[in-house]
């Protein structure tokens, strides 16, 4: 009860005109650029960031929050009407979206995509209020030591999820750690691989670094999608008209939806919390469940219950990932550290302190949620009459103005053209790395971690003055411990189990 | 598109490679690993010593890869970078927002061959966002070039 009257605070600050007009612009914003084919939710969340600098700190906030919810509920727009998923979690909607727009229920796919969205969400976050608080709880019992392995936990199930490679993971992960130890040393307060630089004095600044690495980087790569993209505006089936009304659910509609998107919801949202996982996550196994459950059409053809539990599933787990970066400051996803980094920015250290610190900020950041999630649902069913125009966008008119963007948005940022020149070789450097297989997204999250993993693991060497039995001197250490472990010995036995399953078989031939 | 191949699969772990000694030997030299605790070198120095092992097995991965097909890069890729990079250097002379518009011309009427219809409404919307978002709303000052001797 006490988390609800903490909320009901919390809604008494976002209540605020300024605020509410933060989070709504946000809404829109994010759901456009969500809507974007080809932009997706990291690298919109990435351009839209300078535009949180003209707020105070809470408002700011409360705009980011809405800005990174909304892009959740962009993806699945292209997704049903262009079958381009505009980002990877809306990939599982296109499987049944795309399908049933093409049955001539364009409209009933965008509003069962946009409901099951709302209430997945709605459901993430009632989990989240009344959980967030305790996980802090929780994590007031780590100590330094503790929240090492922790941080670790955290950087390893990203870099070893997203790819295929694990090695590949390890090198992006260290190379994200040692671009932020670039510059001023937090606890000695001595410059560091400086290499006699003025500008690399204060460090690689974040926005810059984010807005490069994954939107300028993100823009290089869509050059190449101006073709398909062409192709895909000239064929017939995007000539569709829609209109709020045509577009509404019938009560069989909504009987049938209703079912996946509790599951989902509620499957999701535990999907959000564990580290790494994200709303990528969320929605596959979100869509997967429903495959083992009745549908009234085959899933995969059109099957309204899979863009239903797909959406729910997504928002859900975007939701749930609130829970450990507001309790621990562990965020679970890349999209989730550009929001850390975004939180460190206005001087907040998301952590378990955080809810004892800073109770009105972490309630009005949930309450804000509940009201993005209203308004994103609003705008995004208004919208739907233009969601054409908005999406007839050419990919190949996208490229030169979000390079402007990218440019513009890293000079506000920094007021410098280092800012500019941050983002160009990052961009640069996001691009190939991406390009020859080394996902970025673990590189962030390092980037964002890394002060904070090494000023753990400073402070727990000097505390045990250098005896690394600190790590393992107590039953919760050694069970964080055991699940680093697992996390890194996973895929190595997997490829040794393959290789001998390999020989096995070239011998039985 | 005209298409060229380069082996960039196995120069990434090399370069992180050369990234990682220059850590541990910065950090050795300058900062030092341990001085009745961990000093700042501490942790660059133990986190470089993973990305060089790291690497030095990313690379023998790429080695051994014998199927693995070779990264392909196209000019319009470069183009993109050639386009940002202008836009730097021609905010030294121009100014960054005339910069960016004179770029949008550029490339929307070479690269793309688009209509002046359409460069017109784009290069319109370009302005508002810049001009009423970044210069109004935000009140950010951008470097004019040359343009600021005169002013």
């Amino acid at each position: 009860m006490e988390n609800f009257a903490m909320l009901f605070a919390g809604f008494q600050t976002v209540l605020d005109p300024v605020n509410i007009g933060a989070c709504m612009l946000g809404a829109i914003l994010g759901l456009v650029v969500g809507a974007m084919p080809g932009i997706g939710s990291l690298a919109g969340v990435a351009l839209l960031l300078p535009l949180t600098y003209k707020f105070n700190p809470t408002t700011a906030i409360i705009m980011l929050g809405a800005l990174y919810y909304s892009n959740m509920y962009g993806g699945s727009f292209s997704a049903i009407l262009l079958n381009i998923p505009g980002d990877t979690p809306a990939i599982t909607t296109a499987l049944d979206g795309y399908p049933m727009a093409k049955k001539g229920r364009p409209g009933q796919a965008l509003v069962a995509a946009n409901l099951s969205s709302f209430i997945g969400g709605t459901i993430g976050i009632l989990i989240l209020t009344i959980t967030a608080s305790g996980l802090a709880q929780v994590g007031l019992m780590f100590g330094y030591a503790e929240m090492t392995v922790v941080l670790l936990i955290a950087m390893t199930s990203i870099s070893w999820l997203i790819g295929e490679n694990p090695i590949k993971g390890i090198v992006i992960t260290m190379l994200g750690i040692l671009v932020a130890s670039i510059g001023m040393d937090t606890l000695s307060g001595v410059p560091r691989y400086d290499f006699g630089n003025i500008y690399l004095l204060g460090g690689i600044t974040f926005t810059p670094f984010v807005i490069g690495c994954v939107g300028f980087a993100q823009v290089i790569k869509l050059v190449n999608e101006r073709k398909a993209d062409e192709e895909k505006r000239h064929s017939e089936e995007q000539k569709v008209k829609l209109s709020i009304r045509g577009s509404l659910l019938k009560g069989h509609d909504f009987r049938r939806i209703l079912p996946p998107i509790l599951r989902s919801g509620v499957l999701g949202t535990f999907v959000g919390v564990l580290p790494g996982s994200g709303a990528t996550t969320g929605s596959m196994v979100g869509y997967a469940m429903q495959k083992k459950f009745k549908s009234e059409e085959p899933m995969g053809t059109g099957a309204i219950e899979g863009i239903a539990a797909s959406e729910a599933g997504n928002n859900a787990a975007a939701a749930g990932a609130f829970a450990p970066l507001l309790a621990l400051g562990i965020p679970g996803s890349g999209t989730g550290a550009v929001l850390l980094g975004g939180l460190m920015m206005w001087g907040l250290n998301p952590g378990p302190l955080l809810f004892d610190t800073n109770p009105e900020f972490c309630w009005s950041l949930i309450s804000s949620l509940y009201l993005a999630n209203v308004f994103t649902l609003l705008v995004a069913i208004l919208i739907i009459p233009v969601l054409i125009n908005i999406l007839s966008v050419p990919v190949k008119y996208m490229i030169p103005i979000i390079t402007c963007v990218c440019i513009v948005g890293a000079y506000s940022t920094s007021y410098s053209m280092y800012g500019v020149v941050i983002m160009f070789i990052s961009g640069i450097i996001g691009y190939l790395l991406e390009k020859n297989g080394f996902p970025t997204a673990p590189m962030l999250l390092a980037f964002v971690l890394a002060p904070m993993l090494e000023e753990n693991m400073r402070k727990a060497f000097i505390a045990s003055q250098g005896k690394l039995g600190i790590f393992v001197n107590s039953p919760l250490k050694l069970v964080l411990l055991a699940i680093f472990l697992v996390l890194v010995l996973t895929p190595v036995v997997k490829s040794i189990l393959r290789k001998v399953k390999g020989s096995n078989t070239k011998a039985a031939v | 598109m005209e298409k060229k191949k380069l082996n960039t699969r196995a120069l990434i772990p090399v370069v992180t490679a050369i990234v990682a000694i220059v850590f541990i030997a910065v950090g050795m030299i300058d900062f030092g690993f341990w001085d009745a605790g961990p000093t700042p070198g501490f942790f660059p120095i133990i986190i470089a010593v993973v990305l060089l092992l790291a690497s030095i097995a990313s690379f023998i991965q790429v080695a051994r890869d014998k199927d693995g097909k070779d990264v392909q890069y196209n000019r319009a890729e470069l183009m993109v970078i050639l386009g940002a990079a202008g836009i730097i250097i021609g905010s030294m002379v121009i100014g960054l927002i005339l910069s960016c518009l004179v770029y949008l011309v550029l490339w929307l009427k070479l690269v793309e061959h688009a209509p002046w219809k359409h460069v017109i409404i784009i290069e319109a919307i370009l302005a508002a966002i810049i001009i009423g978002v970044f210069v109004v709303w935000l009140q950010v000052q951008f470097p004019m070039g040359l343009f600021e001797l005169f002013m």
